[in-house]
C-alpha cells in the first residue's frame, strides 16, 4: 500500500499531490514555497534504501518538475516576455474529500499555532507597564459614596421585607426586557434604589431587576450614587 | 505658567542645532505626561508650535530619547505601539510594580478567545459563522468578551441573505500584543516556523 509523504515547509504542510494541487488554485504563493526544503525533506525521508519505493520517488520527482516549472514560469514571467506559455499540466487527481479533511486541519493548526504565538506575546507584554496604565485601564466607578458590598446587602434587606403572595410565572421574569425597561426608566431622570426595589413584584423579578441594574452599570449606562443618606440611580452622561 | 508664544520666542533666539535637543526634550515631557500612545503626527503639531520640525526630526528625536534611556539603563523604555510611542517599566521590574498595583488584576484572554482573536487576526474581516466553522464550535462567548475588551470590531456587514457581521481586530489589539500591523505578527510568525 502506498503510504503519503508530508513535507513540512513554513507555508505548507501535507503531501506533494496536494501542495501542487492548492499551487495551481493560487491558495499557496510559489514564490514563497522552497522546493530545496521540500527536496531535502524528501532525500531525508528515502535515506534508508531498502524502503525506496520506486513509484513514489517518480511521483514526487514529476511533481516537483511540475513546481519547479510553475516557479520558474512566475519567477521568469515568460508569458510576459512573449514565450508561448505552454499547455497546463493536469491537476493530480486527489480525492476531494481528503482534499478538504486536509485543508482544513492543516488551516485549523496554523490557526491554533498564530493563537499560541498571541499567548506567548500577551504573557511577554503584561510584563510591562505602560505609563499611566493605572488610570487608562480600570474602568471607571460605577458607584459613589456606597460600595457594591452594601448594595447587594441593601438589596437583600428588601427582598427580605417584601410581602408574601405574589405568584411566580416561569420564564416570566427575562433579564434582555428587564434591561431595557430599566435603562428606559432611568434615563427619564434619577430613580430612588428603594423605592425600585420595594414594588410589590415576586422575588423572581426583583432579582431579575438587581442583575438588570448590575448589568447597566457593567456597561458604563448606570451609575450609583447616594445622596442625602439615600441610594439614588442615575444614568450615566457619556457626552 | 510661561505663554507658548513666550517660549516661541525663545526658540526662535536659539541656534537651529540645538532643536534637536530640545525637540527631545519636548517629547520627553509630552511621553511623561500622557496614559496614551502619542503618534508621530501629534507630536509634530505640538513641536511645530515651539520650531518647525518634519517627521524625520521626530524620528531622530525619538530615536535620541530611546538611546538615552538604554544608556543611562533607566528602569523604563521608549517603544513604539500601532497607535504611537509610548513609556512602560522594563519587563526586569515587573514583580516590583505588581507589588505596587497588587489590588489590579490583569485579565488574561482565555485560550478560546486567543483562539477566535487569531482567526480574526488572520482571516479577517469574518463571520461568526465562518470562525465557527472552523473552530467546530459555538464561538458567541469568545467574541462577547473580545468585544467587551475592544479588541475586535465589526467592520462590515457581508452581502448574504441575513447580512451578517463580519469582524476585525483594533488598534488596541495591535496594543495590546506589542504590534504594530498585522503584517508584524504575520512577519514574526513566519520567522518564528522558519527558525523552527
Amino acid at each position: 500500500m502506498k503510504t503519503e509523504l508530508f513535507y513540512s515547509l513554513t507555508n505548507f504542510k501535507g503531501p506533494i499531490e496536494l501542495l501542487y494541487f492548492l499551487v495551481q488554485r493560487d491558495e499557496i504563493d510559489i514564490i514563497e514555497t522552497s522546493l530545496n526544503a521540500l527536496a531535502y525533506q524528501e532525500g531525508r525521508s528515502q535515506s534508508d534504501v531498502a524502503l525506496i519505493d520506486a513509484e513514489e520517488r517518480g511521483d514526487f520527482i514529476y511533481y516537483l518538475a511540475q513546481l519547479l516549472a510553475l516557479k520558474s514560469r512566475k519567477l521568469l514571467q515568460w508569458t510576459q516576455a512573449g514565450i508561448s506559455e505552454e499547455e497546463p499540466m493536469p491537476s493530480p487527481e486527489f480525492p476531494s474529500d481528503l482534499f478538504h479533511y486536509i485543508h482544513e486541519v492543516n488551516e485549523y493548526e496554523d490557526l491554533k499555532s498564530i493563537a499560541s504565538h498571541l499567548e506567548h506575546r500577551e504573557i511577554h507584554e503584561s510584563a510591562h507597564f505602560n505609563r499611566g496604565c493605572m488610570t487608562s485601564e480600570i474602568p471607571p466607578s460605577r458607584l459613589e459614596g456606597v460600595s457594591l458590598q452594601e448594595l447587594a446587602s441593601l438589596f437583600t434587606t428588601l427582598l427580605s421585607q417584601r410581602t408574601k403572595g405574589a405568584k411566580i410565572i416561569a420564564e416570566k421574569w427575562q433579564l434582555a426586557p428587564t434591561i431595557e425597561r430599566l435603562k428606559e426608566q432611568i434615563s427619564k431622570g434619577p430613580v430612588g434604589f428603594v423605592e425600585l426595589f420595594s414594588q410589590e413584584y415576586p422575588k423572581e423579578e426583583l432579582i431579575v431587576l438587581f442583575l438588570a441594574l448590575l448589568e447597566l452599570m457593567k456597561q458604563g449606562f448606570s451609575h450609583v450614587v447616594r445622596k442625602e443618606n439615600q441610594l439614588i440611580i442615575q444614568l450615566e452622561s457619556h457626552t | 505658567m510661561r505663554a507658548l508664544s513666550l517660549i516661541a520666542q525663545e526658540f526662535a533666539h536659539e541656534d537651529p542645532s540645538e532643536h534637536k535637543v530640545k525637540s527631545k526634550r519636548i517629547i520627553e515631557a509630552l511621553l511623561f505626561s500622557t496614559d496614551t500612545p502619542l503618534s508621530i503626527e501629534k507630536l509634530q503639531a505640538i513641536i511645530t508650535l515651539s520650531h518647525p520640525i518634519d517627521e524625520k526630526g521626530i524620528h531622530e528625536a525619538l530615536a535620541l530619547l530611546k538611546e538615552e534611556y538604554e544608556r543611562s539603563m533607566r528602569s523604563f523604555e521608549l517603544i513604539e505601539k500601532a497607535s504611537g510611542y509610548q513609556l512602560r517599566s522594563k519587563a526586569d521590574f515587573a514583580p516590583f510594580v505588581e507589588e505596587l498595583f497588587a489590588d489590579w488584576h490583569r485579565e488574561k484572554l482565555s485560550k478560546a478567545a486567543t483562539e477566535v482573536l487569531a482567526i480574526i487576526a488572520y482571516r479577517g474581516p469574518i463571520t461568526r459563522a465562518a470562525i465557527e466553522k472552523i473552530r467546530g464550535v459555538d464561538s458567541s462567548g469568545a467574541l462577547s468578551t473580545l468585544f467587551e475588551r475592544k479588541l475586535i470590531e465589526i467592520t462590515g456587514r457581508l452581502q448574504t441573505l441575513g447580512r451578517p457581521s463580519q469582524y476585525g481586530t483594533t488598534q488596541r489589539f495591535l496594543d495590546h500584543f506589542g504590534l504594530r500591523s498585522l503584517e508584524d505578527l504575520r512577519a514574526k510568525e513566519t520567522h518564528e516556523k522558519s527558525d523552527n
